[in-house]
């Protein structure tokens, strides 16, 4: 009842950006409520879209139109496309996903209703007045409430702009959100290159699946060290023969390491470019 | 100063109207020109010179049996078209097709919308549009089309990147995000008196990626990997009929369309032009005119290049895209970026420096180009002579097969002859 | 934020970049970059390292005309020191990368030495204290914690490499990535230690969390490895995102992301305090599974287990002391208004831990496993210190974690050596009788295990005695009974293990462990300073006790 009385309080005082954030707020609980309650596991990456692009409009609503896209862009655009992709070319078994067992599933309903409970309850008081709406007509905080969070304008009684970071030459907050990267974050933002290096370091030892640097020590308990009793480890074989083409692993593969099918449907996409890494 | 409710519901109905329009005359064109370079007439019989063949295609796939196949993910294929037509449709809001107009009083520019974030707007809806393809492909529930959607959604994150780059270094250059503002920088001349003011011009690496990111974007030849028929059938939309079909085509020539009408609107000055001294009023009209002359250029290029050229094969595509242009367009970026400080800082600095600036960034990207090419030909050679297995090393196929025999004029009622 | 706001938009304000608060982490960075850059070479090394070497020596001298010699010097020392490397060992990529790796870690020892002496500068009013710097915005710290946190972790990381050299090539996963890969975590870890912003922490942490799931799945064909690396991938992102969740409650609540304004926000009235509290319970969630607190440490044996042995080493002594540093600084300097909220919450959690995983190690089969347990339990020991809400509480922490790191490289160092010969894990059972057959190996074991076990003379007992005294002190009496109680436990254990090791006769056909003198020299520095560190206390101790400032 509480949020019905908001809401209709919200259309009587004519903000529209209230009625905007319930409308993305219901939407993207909603997906993220259907992302995991849906059976077939693509439509639950969808309705993980849905709730991407559900929050670009919240952000819409906060006056970040840059953020706004940038969420569209990449996490609804590119991320949630390389997550489809994963899940198509593996073909996982719907079933597989939700062998999930009822006690643990009765656990972590509990857990999420508690904690939404106690954020519900956090939040109701300080963060829903008047003030918590951003923009050029937002009035200061009063006691027990919150400034606004977003790129709005904090304006006292007589207009003055006395908070938030609301800027007329700046609308779409991309100036904004530069300005403090560059000068206030700077050094996480630095290292958040570092991040990228690392993580482009890991996939790629991750997506070699042809390593000349040849198998370790669980091969080796298996077949011993030199299986073929010819004097020389697999990694001297590894190294002294050109890798032919199609050549699916070298001679000692263990049992059990050979290509899956989800391979073979890598090979059709990317086999030319692996030849020659190899 | 208050806009009458009327002005904005002409900027739609016009603007719309107008890239549909243009759409089913690029469709018809298509086939005109293809068919004069592979000496034949195409269609002629409908409308003068077969100009209304697209309207009765249109009618007939409308009325075309839509037929589902049975193990098909129902849900998602039905929504796979429309989402295509819809990133079409709300991509083209953003783009103005020319100069101010003033009517009754009131001066405005025919666009849906001037978004603040406008050309990561139509960056965005491109990355939308993957969607279509990519679930077209998988909820057919069939080899072929989940290749051919796999690729192709491959292939447009891929050049996504490039082209996104691309689009920065111009965002950079013009300092804002905005549509309007973007064009309004190219107004006037350029460096030299008499040259435009066109970011094609300082940003040519940047233009280059970007257009041919955008043939790869649109899907058309030479990067239709999608529709490869040689390879796929038809790709993704193989098992597609009637209507949702048709929905599919309107999305891809569409695209065709509006990457024209960005191209021109972020590198080629949009409607700016000479006006040859007519009054004001009629200064807009004559830069709308200007808008759709290099547009038509454009759409004629893609229609070219669709005629002249055979297929890329896949991997070869993804290192032109990984491998050329997004260093190409990265570096560019970069570079953008120094000129830019570089004219903040030191506002006096001689058009000698920049042009030297300019060539040595030149040179960087030559290098670039080149080094991204010699590895393939320098390395152990097993390229050259022994192609790779697998279904994707087919070039012969693909070069005899594109572009020489009729059957591959995909029309849709062509393709359904290929594919009943 | 609301500074930035304001803030004419048409002037580009240009940071202030101290470079020295971060110098240190400068050489490794730009090593690991250069290295990979090596590694590419495939072999013709020279290609890149003559350059790199040649900028370094050029920046360097440019750096001594200008001032600062001390960096100039290393940087010339690097940019000799590298290329000098590939002339030595021609084509053997893996050593030049070990070396390189080597020689940029001690290069940020020295620069920290350098920080401390210089930056740091200690305090003229007698305490000997070193003055706090806050740099780069805000967004980092250089105190106590961060330079006492660059020395654990430096030079863990420089024990580790030679220690491990050998193992890679035995197991042939010396791949090209790995050192570049180390030295990027370590810097991960030195930014974690020194951030002073939620954001920079989150960043820090993934960073070399990042660094981490990969270097556990180096061993692409062992099933355990890649085992390992999964589970800490998996379970590391859900605990990140849980310390994400967290870190956004707490900024809704206090409206800022610097550690400084959300502890002078939580002292208000006006600060919505459920939020916040929400807010600390999901980051202690979230860090208290990066350094394995015990309701959260359930992927740790496994992932020690899976993990390459030399890696596991550097995770238990390195990721550790980083993890620390972080909760230290955010309970100490953001959390001291919910003081009455953490002090307990921790407390029984250190009690927990240090119960259960002392517990858990004596069932062990394993000692890859049963050390993992331990290193569990010693989480519990050092968060004595930080509940004690104290200067000594802080510098017996940071001590505390050094002691540890010096014991559980020491051991690691051991089972490496083991391992190397029998291909496999190392149970506690093939013990029996080592030392018989190699009483070197045997005695190194023993003195480390005494060490984790809290033993005098080891450094353990010094780093358990300080700890202990501090919780004393605060008034903890409860908590240093269950500690003690535990130590004791974990002392027969491992008193047992050492008198397999020494009374009872040796299996047949016992392999005998590997001598190579990258480890013999790895083993060899971490048992000198457990035992230094144990008999001579002062001059670290002292280091840790002027370590106490912390930027408000």
């Amino acid at each position: 009842m509480t949020v019905l009385a908001l809401a209709a309080e919200a259309v009587a005082s004519g903000t529209s950006e209230v009625v905007l954030f319930w409308v993305f707020a219901v939407l993207a609980l909603g997906a993220a409520i259907a992302v995991i309650t849906m059976r077939n596991i693509v439509h639950g990456a969808l309705m993980l879209v849905v709730n991407f692009l559900a929050i670009a409009g919240l952000y819409l609503t906060l006056e970040s139109s840059f953020l706004s896209i940038i969420q569209v862009l990449v996490y609804a655009g590119a991320i949630m496309v390389l997550f489809l992709f994963v899940i198509m070319l593996l073909g996982v078994d719907n079933d597989d996903l939700l062998a999930a067992d009822v006690r643990g599933r009765v656990g972590a309903v509990l857990g999420g209703a508690l904690l939404a409970g106690a954020l519900t309850f956090a939040f109701l008081g300080p963060y829903t007045g008047p003030a918590s709406v951003c923009g050029p007509d937002a009035p200061a905080a009063g006691f027990g409430e919150v400034d606004c969070v977003g790129l709005g304008a904090v304006v006292d009684e007589d207009g003055e702009v006395i908070g938030g970071a609301y800027d007329e030459d700046d609308a779409s907050g991309v100036a904004f959100l530069g300005r403090a990267m560059f000068t206030r974050y700077t050094y996480p933002f630095e290292l958040a290159a570092l991040l990228l290096t690392v993580a482009t370091i890991g996939a790629v030892i991750l997506a070699r699946r042809r390593d000349l640097a040849p198998e370790d020590l669980d091969d080796a308990d298996e077949l011993g060290p030199d299986a073929d009793g010819d004097g020389e480890t697999r990694a001297e074989v590894g190294a002294a023969r050109p890798v032919e083409p199609g050549m699916t692993g070298e001679a000692g593969d263990a049992p059990g390491d050979e290509p899956s099918e989800a391979d073979g449907v890598v090979d059709v996409v990317a086999e030319p470019d692996d030849e020659r890494e190899g | 100063m208050e806009t009458p409710l009327w002005v904005p519901l002409l900027q739609a109905t016009v603007v719309f109207t107008y890239y549909l329009l243009l759409t089913a005359l690029l469709i018809w064109a298509e086939r005109r020109v293809v068919a004069r370079m592979q000496s034949r007439l195409g269609p002629n019989r409908v409308g003068p010179f077969g100009i209304l063949q697209t309207l009765v295609d249109g009618v007939k796939m409308f009325f075309k049996e839509d037929t589902t196949p049975g193990m098909v993910n129902r849900s998602i294929f039905t929504v796979a078209p429309l989402i295509g037509v819809i990133a079409g449709f709300l991509s083209i809001a953003v783009i103005p097709i020319g100069g101010e107009v003033t009517l009754f009083g009131e001066t405005f520019t025919l666009v849906v919308a001037d978004l603040s974030i406008g050309v990561l707007w139509v960056l965005a809806m491109g990355s939308i549009h993957v969607y279509s393809v990519f679930l077209g492909g998988w909820a057919s529930n069939s080899p072929y089309p989940l290749l051919g959607g796999i690729r192709s959604s491959a292939q447009m994150v891929s050049y996504e990147i490039a082209q996104g780059l691309a689009v920065a270094s111009v965002i950079i250059y013009a300092g804002s995000l905005r549509v309007s503002d973007i064009v309004a920088g190219q107004a006037g001349s350029g460096f030299a008196d008499g040259v435009p003011g066109w970011y094609a011009i300082p940003l040519f690496p940047a233009f280059m990626v970007f257009v041919i990111g955008m043939v790869a974007e649109a899907g058309r030849p030479p990067f239709d990997l999608a529709e490869a028929e040689g390879e796929l059938v038809g790709g993704f939309n193989t098992e597609y009929s009637g209507l949702r079909f048709g929905m599919f085509m309107l999305a891809e020539f569409m695209s065709v369309v509006t990457m024209s009408a960005i191209v021109v609107t972020l590198f080629l000055g949009g409607p700016s032009g000479p006006t040859f001294g007519a009054p004001e009023a009629f200064a807009g009209l004559i830069g709308t005119g200007w808008f759709l002359l290099k547009m038509v250029v454009f759409i004629f290029f893609f229609i070219l290049l669709r005629g002249a050229l055979p297929r890329y094969r896949y991997d070869r595509l993804m290192d032109l895209g990984w491998k050329v242009l997004i260093p190409v367009a990265l570096v560019w970026t970069l570079v953008t970026a120094a000129f830019v400080i570089l004219e903040q800082e030191q506002p006096g600095l001689g058009t000698d420096l920049r042009l030297t600036l300019a060539s040595i960034a030149a040179v960087i990207v030559g290098w670039l180009l080149f080094s991204g090419r010699e590895p393939r030909d320098a390395g152990d050679g097993l390229d050259r002579h022994e192609p790779a297995p697998g279904p994707v090393a087919a070039p012969t196929t693909d070069t005899a097969d594109d572009g020489t025999t009729p059957a591959s004029d995909d029309t849709a009622d062509d393709r359904q002859e290929v594919a009943p | 934020m609301t500074v930035l706001a304001q803030a004419d938009p048409n002037v580009v304000l240009i940071p202030d970049v101290a470079w020295s608060s971060f110098a240190p982490e400068l050489a490794p960075t730009f090593m690991a970059l250069v290295l990979l850059l090596v590694a590419i070479t495939r072999g013709r090394e020279q290609i890149v390292a003559a350059p790199a070497g040649l900028a370094s020596v050029a920046g360097g001298v440019w750096l001594v005309t200008q001032g600062p010699v001390v960096p100039g010097a290393v940087a010339i020392a690097l940019g000799v020191g590298l290329p000098a490397a590939v002339f030595a060992f021609p084509r053997r990529t893996s050593l030049v990368q070990a070396w390189g790796a080597g020689m940029a870690l001690v290069g940020a020892l020295v620069l920290t030495g350098w920080q401390y002496v210089t930056v740091l500068d200690v305090a003229g009013d007698g305490s000997g204290r070193i003055v706090p710097q806050e740099a780069l915005a805000g967004a980092l710290a250089n105190d106590g914690i961060a330079f006492f946190t660059r020395i654990t972790v430096y030079l863990t990381a420089l024990i580790v490499i030679p220690l491990g050299y050998g193992y890679l090539q035995d197991r042939r996963i010396n791949r090209a990535e790995v050192e570049p890969l180390l030295l990027l975590s370590v810097v991960g870890m030195v930014a974690i230690a020194t951030a002073n912003d939620l954001i920079t922490i989150f960043v820090a942490l993934e960073v070399f969390s990042l660094a981490l799931y990969v270097l556990c799945g180096l061993a692409r064909r062992d099933r355990r490895s890649q085992e390992s690396s999964l589970k800490y991938f998996v379970m590391g992102a859900v605990a990140s995102a849980i310390l994400l969740y967290g870190m956004a409650l707490l900024y809704v609540a206090t409206g800022s992301v610097a550690l400084g304004d959300i502890g002078t926000a939580l002292t208000l009235v006006s600060t919505p305090r459920i939020v916040a509290v929400l807010g600390l319970v999901l980051v202690t969630v979230g860090i208290g599974f990066k350094i394995a607190l015990v309701p959260f440490h359930l992927w740790t044996p496994d992932v020690y287990q899976g993990a390459p042995t030399n890696i596991t080493a550097f995770m238990a002594a390195a990721t550790k002391a980083a993890g620390f540093a972080v909760v230290l600084r955010l309970y100490l300097v953001a959390f001291p208004g919910l003081q009455s909220l953490w002090v307990p919450m921790l407390a029984v959690l250190a009690a927990i831990t240090m119960l259960y995983g002392a517990y858990l190690a004596l069932v062990q089969r394993d000692l890859k496993r049963m050390l993992a347990y331990s290193s569990i339990t010693h989480a519990g020991y050092a968060t004595i210190g930080v509940v004690s809400v104290s200067d000594a509480g802080l510098s017996a922490t940071l001590w505390y974690l050094l002691t540890y790191a010096v014991g559980t490289l020491g051991a690691f160092g051991c089972i490496l050596a083991l391992e190397r010969t029998r291909k496999g894990e190392v149970g506690l059972l093939e013990l029996r009788g080592l030392g018989r057959t190699s009483p070197a190996i045997a005695g190194m074991l023993s003195l480390s295990l005494l060490s984790l076990a809290g033993l005098p003379p080891t450094a353990g007992f010094a780093g358990k005695l300080v700890v202990f005294q501090a919780g004393l002190e605060a008034g903890l009496t409860w908590l240093v009974v269950i500690g003690v109680l535990s130590s004791v436990v974990a002392a027969f254990f491992y008193l047992r293990l050492a008198g397999q090791m020494f009374l009872e006769e040796p299996d047949e056909g016992a392999p005998v462990p590997v001598q190579s003198t990258g480890l013999s020299a790895g083993i060899a520095v971490s048992a000198t300073l457990v035992i230094f560190l144990g008999v001579q206390p002062q001059l670290f101790l002292q280091l840790a006790d002027s370590a106490v400032a912390l930027v408000p």
